[in-house]
């Protein structure tokens, strides 16, 4: 019913607009019903009848007009009537702009019940719009979402809220409520996005309602957070912030999975650990956590006994993945509040055998042997393979297979080797100096010389900060040698004590276990000193040192690579006792040459060739040489996501589009294909096809951003203690929405009718006093008075001049 | 005529005659009884000269007191006995008829003319009654015996108020033509005619040396216009018809009533003219007192 839209009472409404007539019927009847007077001083009543017809006419329309107005008003009042100021120009309020900022990070999964706290922020928002809708007024709404703060949805950019807006929600909230994410809720960049929202019209009353789960890792523990929400609000600006859960909940999640996976090989036991936290506020026994390879759970149960609340327990364990190629490791514990973190991701392209390359400078290349055998006695056991060559091989070799190369004993390497080395490491390979009685320290001390002076001039003696550098070496070998080796003194012969002093390091894990004991008996006869007055570098690490504190075993990082530098030899090089660098491999009381050297190995292997898990809404870029592959690559994001695949075409970069100069002559321009929609954790399946339609499947794993699984809450008191002394912030408990209620433009104008209903009543008071009569005199039986127009007394003119004679006939 | 319809004088007409008079009387005697002296007594009978006796003279007019002293027989000579001549005009157009109260106009107007005739006929002046619309309807001559009174009350009381409009200037002109004598002319009407003509008729008599009171009477609500309530005038003497809310009309009524009254009062008092607004609600009293404050002026 039409009527409906603006009456409470349609029904009393549409009856009393049939009490309009009345009125106009009461004039009609009165213009009807006369009574009839027989007069004899017509000429004077003619006479002013002519002079005032039109203004009667128009009198006696607009009191009959004004009766009809105030029939209207009580029919409107008894009627309720409503009326939407924004359909009334006179009316309308200034704009009120709600900006609901929308949490939809990972963290905001938290569930319980039926619910989640995404589902009540989407329940908070629609229940605001219909709530906003029903009071009218003239609101606009713009919803914000924390995963994309500089994309407000455009289907809610400054939307007028009306009900057609609250049925779209309706609609659009439950598609929504699939679309929570899981990643970071950065504030940092929401705070400014608010910002500029807001300065779209400064002009407008706004509120900011902040739908979230606001997280004490994020809130109640920013310095910042009383600053950034004072910066929001100003005179036209307050701010609603909305809790969407309710307290805190039980959530364990897992917080980290690692294992040594650029050295995992075919049926190798391959080292995994597993960091489960406990977030809740209650301690957790006998966590079973769930491994699967490539969802398929290993039959090796394990369980954690305890975690305390607050802590994380670290679980160590091994796999073995039986075949070679992409493999999917996953492990899992079990369902809690948020879901999304019980699970994390990690994916293996895992080779048949880890390839070590051995140059070895000697001409037998025993030392390689021993290296070799070190390494890969058996292939089965330590999944490595070891190729010797001589040094001059190097360059018809394809280092980007191995995955570490280990140079023995070399003099001097061609300068084309030493650049592939350089290739090699700088992209992620590790290498493995030793010296040897073949070093020639000419050619190390000129590679030595390319580390930039800068780095000498620095505070060599400051032992710590050599301990904890990390800077980028500029030269494979940055340390200058001396021109000999020398002998390690020993004061005593028969007591020779510990020629090491190792660092706590995962290459000497077995020399250092049970405090050093083993390290004991590895003695050190002779090793290349550093050049007399050299300064180690900044660059350089020093991990381990001879007795006389001269450095020994020596690192540093050099592009994506590792360089390890032994200033003594890796086998015996001399077969005689006496010339021998070390007592290393042969004497049976010293041991951990073995360890030492797959921990080596491990250690400087290039981890370029493992992926890393991302988090969630990173993107995939897959570099494409247009020469070897199709431009076309599919993308297949986690089936139990929903989400169909996706083929993109890859296209030059945008950064080299504008210096195509730099691209080397004769070499393709790389092609990158950019997946942006990755904000589903789990596994995506990348497929390439090279020229001869061969396929190719890459495994990405995307897990969950560890914080977002804390799920300890500020609460709204902790806020308002916090936000105390602050105007214009309003904190809600959970499940309310008051106090914005400033805005009501109080649609039901009953004030508003009994004002006019007054006006109209002292209107047509007027009104029919100045058409009517009202006498102030009463006619006496003798004599008369009468009052004239000019409210004097009538006075008959003879009378004016009072006789005596008069005056005693009055009396 | 008039014999006759006293003859078959209907009882009701006796009844209003009878008081009619008895109104009258008590009207009068309740008034000159209120006055310490009468300026009337006395009037007819003041000394003016002697004069020497011839025969045929009455001997009761020889003054002895003189004869006495000087033995010669003079009369006294007194002013003329004959008393004022008064002709009483009386409107009974269809317009008199109109009366909100317990009067109408004619009504008043025939107490008026009773009123004043029975006062003039007791000190015996003579008394002439003229009643008229547009024409003179009834007119009675001059006497000044006292029973001329009831032919006056009788002819005010059969005098049949007609359809017709007031025809004031004829009737003036009439009057004046047939009035040789210089006398009184007393005009009792409301004045509702043709505004010209009334003036033009009232000078008409000044010019004939008539003096003239004018008794302008009227209905409390002709003057004060206190009707309410959507009203049908239908207006008396063809005057045509109104359907209209009075009290919307009232202010711009009275104004044109006011400058009606103004400008007879005007007229008359440029004229030498009595004039005098009676309304119906009044004592008649009021009007004595004026015709004898009148009189006392044209005495001096």
């Amino acid at each position: 019913m039409w009527l409906s839209q603006f009456f409470i009472h349609p029904w009393m409404a549409a009856g009393g607009l049939a009490l309009i007539s009345i009125p106009i019927i009461i004039h009609l009847l009165n213009r009807m019903r006369y009574r009839t007077v027989r007069f004899a001083a017509m000429e004077f009543l003619l006479q002013s009848e002519q002079q005032n017809r039109r203004r009667l006419l128009f009198e006696q329309l607009l009191l009959l007009l004004l009766r009809i107005l105030i029939v209207l008003a009580i029919v409107a009042l008894f009627a309720r009537l409503l009326l939407d100021p924004s359909q009334l120009a006179l009316l309308e309020k200034p704009e009120t702009h709600h900006l609901v900022v929308l949490d939809d990070s990972g963290s905001m999964r938290d569930r319980w019940g039926d619910t989640t706290a995404f589902d009540e922020a989407l329940e908070t928002l629609k229940r605001l719009a219909s709530d906003l809708a029903s009071q009218g007024g003239n609101h606009s709404l713009t919803l914000l979402q924390t995963s994309q703060p500089d994309r407000s949805a455009t289907s809610l950019t400054r939307r007028r809220i009306d009900l057609s807006l609250v049925g779209e929600l309706e609609d659009k909230l439950e598609t929504m409520q699939q679309e929570c994410g899981y990643g970071l809720a950065t504030w940092t960049e929401v705070f400014p996005a608010i910002q500029r929202q807001l300065a779209v019209d400064k002009n407008a009353f706004q509120i900011v309602h902040v739908l979230s789960d606001f997280r004490a890792s994020e809130w109640g523990n920013s310095p910042t957070l009383k600053a950034d929400l004072e910066a929001l609000k100003d005179e036209q600006t307050i701010v609603n912030l909305v809790p969407t859960v309710p307290a805190r909940h039980n959530n364990l999640a897992v917080t980290k999975f690692t294992g040594t996976l650029h050295t995992a090989a075919v049926k190798v036991p391959l080292q995994l650990t597993v960091d489960i936290s406990n977030y809740g506020e209650a301690v957790v026994e006998n966590v079973p956590v769930r491994v699967l390879i490539d969802d398929e759970p290993i039959p090796q149960s394990i369980s954690i006994p305890q975690i305390n609340a607050g802590e994380s327990v670290q679980e160590t364990f091994e796999v073995s993945i039986a075949s070679a190629g992409e493999h999917v490791i996953s492990v899992q514990i079990s369902p809690d509040a948020i879901a999304a973190d019980n699970t994390r991701y990690l994916t293996i392209d895992i080779p048949e055998r880890q390839r070590i390359l051995i140059a070895d400078g000697s001409e037998q290349t025993r030392e390689a042997d021993y290296v070799a055998d070190a390494l890969a006695a058996d292939p089965q056991i330590t999944g490595f393979e070891a190729i010797v060559i001589r040094p001059d091989s190097i360059r018809d070799q394809d280092l980007s297979t191995y995955a570490a190369v280990y140079l023995l004993n070399i003099d001097r390497l061609a300068p084309d080797v030493l650049k592939s080395l350089e290739d090699y490491v700088a992209a992620g390979g590790g290498i493995a100096w030793f010296m040897g009685d073949r070093v020639d320290s000419s050619f190390y001390n000129d590679l030595a010389s390319r580390e930039s002076e800068e780095e000498t001039e620095e505070n060599p003696t400051d032992k710590s900060a050599e301990e904890t550098s990390t800077n980028q070496a500029e030269s494979l070998f940055p340390i200058s040698i001396a021109a000999s080796p020398v002998n390690l003194l020993r004061a005593d012969d028969t007591n020779p004590g510990a020629d090491l002093e190792l660092n706590d390091n995962p290459i000497f894990e077995i020399l250092n276990a049970a405090d050093g004991l083993l390290a004991l008996f590895v003695n050190i006869y002779q090793h290349v000193p550093l050049a007399e007055g050299f300064e180690i570098p900044k660059s350089v690490k020093v991990i381990g040192r001879l007795r006389d504190q001269s450095p020994l075993f020596l690192e540093s990082r050099f592009g994506e690579g590792r360089v390890f530098i032994s200033l003594t030899s890796a086998g015996p090089v001399n077969n005689t006792d006496e010339n021998r660098w070390h007592n290393w491999p042969f004497d049976m009381n010293a041991p951990g040459f073995t360890v030492f050297h797959l921990e080596l190995a491990k250690s400087i292997a290039n981890r370029m060739r493992t992926r890393e898990p991302k988090l969630v809404n990173e993107p995939i870029n897959i570099v494409i040489d247009p020469a070897v592959s199709y431009p076309e690559v599919r993308f297949n994001p986690p089936a139990e996501g929903g989400l169909s695949p996706t083929s993109i075409t890859a296209t030059v970069p945008k950064s080299t589009e504008k210096s195509p100069k730099e691209t080397p002559d004769g070499e393709a321009q790389k092609l990158v294909a950019e997946y942006v929609d990755t904000k589903l954790p789990g596994v995506y399946r990348i497929v390439t096809e090279d020229l001869a339609r061969e396929s190719t499947t890459t495994l990405t794993a995307f897990n969950v951003p560890v914080s977002e699984s804390e799920v300890e809450i500020t609460t709204p008191e902790e806020f308002r203690r916090e936000l105390a002394g602050v105007e214009g912030i309003i904190v809600q408990d959970f499940g309310s929405l008051e106090g914005l209620a400033r805005d009501d433009p109080g649609r039901e104008l009953r004030l508003l009718l009994l004002l006019i209903l007054v006006l109209l009543f002292a209107g047509e008071q007027w009104l029919a006093y100045r058409l009517g009569f009202h006498s102030r005199d009463t006619v006496s039986s003798r004599g008369f008075t009468s009052r004239m127009p000019s409210g004097r007394q009538f006075v008959p003119g003879d009378q004016r001049s009072s006789s005596p004679a008069a005056k005693g006939v009055a009396s | 005529m008039i014999q006759d319809s006293k003859r078959y004088l209907p009882p009701e007409a006796v009844s209003r005659i009878s008081r009619l008079e008895v109104q009258a009387r008590g009207v009068v005697e309740g008034f000159l009884s209120g006055l310490h002296r009468s300026p009337y007594f006395g009037q007819s009978i003041e000394f003016v000269q002697h004069r020497e006796y011839v025969m045929g003279d009455d001997i009761r007019r020889i003054d002895w007191k003189v004869w006495s002293k000087t033995d010669k027989y003079y009369i006294k000579q007194f002013e003329e006995e004959t008393n004022l001549r008064t002709s009483i005009l009386v409107d009974v157009s269809e317009s008199m008829t109109y009366g909100s109260g317990e009067f109408t106009k004619l009504d008043y107007a025939c107490l008026i003319a009773s009123a004043l005739s029975y006062m003039l006929l007791r000190q015996q002046d003579s008394v002439g009654l003229t009643t008229f619309d547009d024409t003179i309807r009834d007119q009675l001559p001059f006497r000044s015996k006292k029973n001329h009174l009831n032919d006056i009350i009788s002819t005010l009381v059969m005098s049949e108020p007609g359809s017709k409009k007031t025809g004031i200037f004829q009737i003036l002109k009439r009057t004046a033509e047939q009035r040789v004598r210089r006398g009184l002319v007393v005009l009792i009407s409301d004045l509702f005619s043709d505004r010209e003509e009334l003036f033009k008729g009232l000078k008409l008599l000044r010019l004939r040396g008539h003096d003239v009171m004018l008794f302008h009477v009227l209905d409390p609500q002709e003057v004060n216009f206190e009707f309410n309530g959507t009203t049908k005038f239908e207006g008396l003497e063809e005057a045509g018809e109104l359907i209209c809310d009075p009290r919307g009309l009232r202010a711009d009524y009275l104004a044109a009533v006011e400058a009606f009254l103004s400008d007879v009062r005007r007229f008359c008092a440029g004229h030498v003219i009595d004039y005098k607004t009676v309304i119906t609600t009044e004592n008649v009293d009021a009007v004595l007192a004026h015709y004898l404050k009148h009189r006392v002026g044209m005495r001096k």
